[in-house]
């Protein structure tokens, strides 16, 4: 399973921190859930030390880009916490 | 008649405003970094 | 060596009993991460560090799986969202693996928890069940003023859910240092309720109000006044006369703000200074926003885990 295909499928959806979140469970979900968001916080931390700013606020950036480019049809997270399909 | 000019304390307290703000502003690096990584790891955005 | 398993299993009558004993697990993101243990974690916790030790018993039966497991987490921090915590220590009991469920009163200690707001020196008696979080409850300091938070019911992905902190005479002076203005002192304590709302992964802090116990003192006596001082068209300087020793009689702080981004902190002070204009009425209202969170992470090195929970680790190891 891999993330565009389980954000086609509304499995998973972009959260504004930065982050996927399940949709939908199953161990196939989790597991790429857990993958994705692991490797992208490593990515937020390198360049949150690298510029000395809080990881937040990198998560934030990049969380906004995704939720306002998601493809139609995808799932994003609302400020208020619930899934909305684009 | 003679006006009279009345000199009540008035009751509208003075109001002193201070407004401060601990800058964080994101650098403009910050953003420059997110989009080459949005570029660079398309496997995982 | 992951773990190490005894026992015995009846493979016709499809049951069994097995001692489990897993040493020290070191968790690192670019290593061991928590879903390698188990599936669901890593979407429950990301950036995880510290170290995890196991042991127990699994038994298992026609009826599935029974596990007796105590997890012993030794300072573990992770993220969830925009809520950080960090140095998480205790022993907690496992008695169902999939979904993951404790008992009642698993108790641990976090040295910090950043949620938008510094807590720091948190305990918090909680179960787990499932994919939510059940928290009893849960003390912290806040600008070395105790909070306690109500019973609340959240799902570990923060993606809803609410949590009241209740605040009891929290001292003025260690909150102004938190807000580090150069040149203002205050006097007296606070007290009132923080309402937080989890909103997917964030924190966000509705207008929370803190009122003063009763008049004390205030004083602003900058080096050089700042240019954003306003006083309605009064001069600065007479601003500054008014605030030099200025005696309070209601005084309310109200937070605002999301943990992803600004918190604005705002010092509603009335009352008047007796030597000016004798005593004329004042209101000084103070705002300060910025990232408040990022403060407590310096003063950490002198933690100390709370005996109870040091003494229940101690007690893991020795049983290991």
């Amino acid at each position: 399973l891999d993330l565009d295909t389980a954000r086609a499928q509304g499995l998973v959806g972009e959260r504004y921190d930065g982050l996927i979140g399940p949709v939908q469970g199953g161990g196939e979900v989790q597991a790429l859930v857990a993958r994705i968001n692991s490797e992208r916080m490593e990515e937020y931390r390198r360049i949150a030390e690298q510029r000395g700013v809080p990881v937040s606020a990198v998560q934030k950036l990049v969380g906004e880009k995704l939720v306002n480019n998601a493809a139609p049809g995808t799932f994003v997270m609302t400020p208020s916490g619930d899934w909305r399909k684009k | 008649c003679q006006p009279t000019v009345k000199v009540e304390a008035p009751d509208k307290p003075i109001v002193i405003n201070l407004n401060v703000k601990i800058e964080q502003e994101v650098r403009v690096k910050v953003e420059k970094d997110v989009e080459d990584l949005l570029e660079d790891r398309k496997d995982l955005f | 060596r992951l773990a190490s398993a005894t026992g015995w299993a009846d493979l016709a009558e499809g049951t069994g009993r097995l001692r489990l004993d897993m040493p020290r697990q070191v968790f690192d993101p670019k290593a061991l991460r928590p879903e390698h243990l188990h599936g669901a974690l890593g979407t429950f916790a990301s950036g995880v560090t510290g170290a995890v030790a196991a042991e127990g018993t699994l038994a298992w039966g026609p009826e599935g799986l029974d596990p007796d497991l105590n997890l012993m987490l030794r300072d573990l921090s992770l993220s969830q969202g925009f809520v950080t915590l960090r140095r998480i220590n205790g022993v907690i009991r496992l008695t169902s693996l999939d979904p993951l469920r404790t008992p009642l009163g698993q108790t641990v200690s976090v040295a910090a928890v950043e949620a938008g707001l510094p807590l720091t020196d948190v305990t918090a008696d909680f179960q787990l069940d499932g994919d939510r979080l059940h928290i009893d409850s849960a003390r912290a300091t806040l600008a070395d003023g105790t909070l306690t938070a109500d019973p609340a019911s959240l799902p570990l992905d923060l993606a809803n859910g609410t949590m009241t902190l209740r605040v009891r005479d929290m001292r003025l002076a260690p909150l102004v240092n938190l807000l580090d203005i150069e040149g203002l002192n205050a006097a007296g304590a606070l007290g009132g309720e923080i309402p937080l709302r989890f909103a997917g992964g964030d924190v966000v802090i509705d207008n929370a109000v803190l009122r003063s116990q009763g008049p004390d003192r205030v004083a602003y006596a900058p080096e050089a006044p700042p240019d954003a001082l306003s006083g309605g068209g009064q001069s600065v300087d007479m601003v500054m006369e008014a605030l030099e020793d200025f005696r309070y009689n209601t005084l309310r702080v109200t937070v605002d703000g999301r943990a992803s981004g600004q918190l604005t902190v705002t010092l509603h002070i009335s009352g008047h200074n007796p030597a000016f204009y004798d005593g004329y009425p004042v209101e000084f209202n103070l705002s300060v926003s910025g990232a408040l969170a990022e403060a407590v992470q310096a003063g950490l090195q002198g933690y100390q885990v709370p005996d109870r929970i040091r003494e229940r680790m101690m007690n893991f190891q020795n049983g290991q």
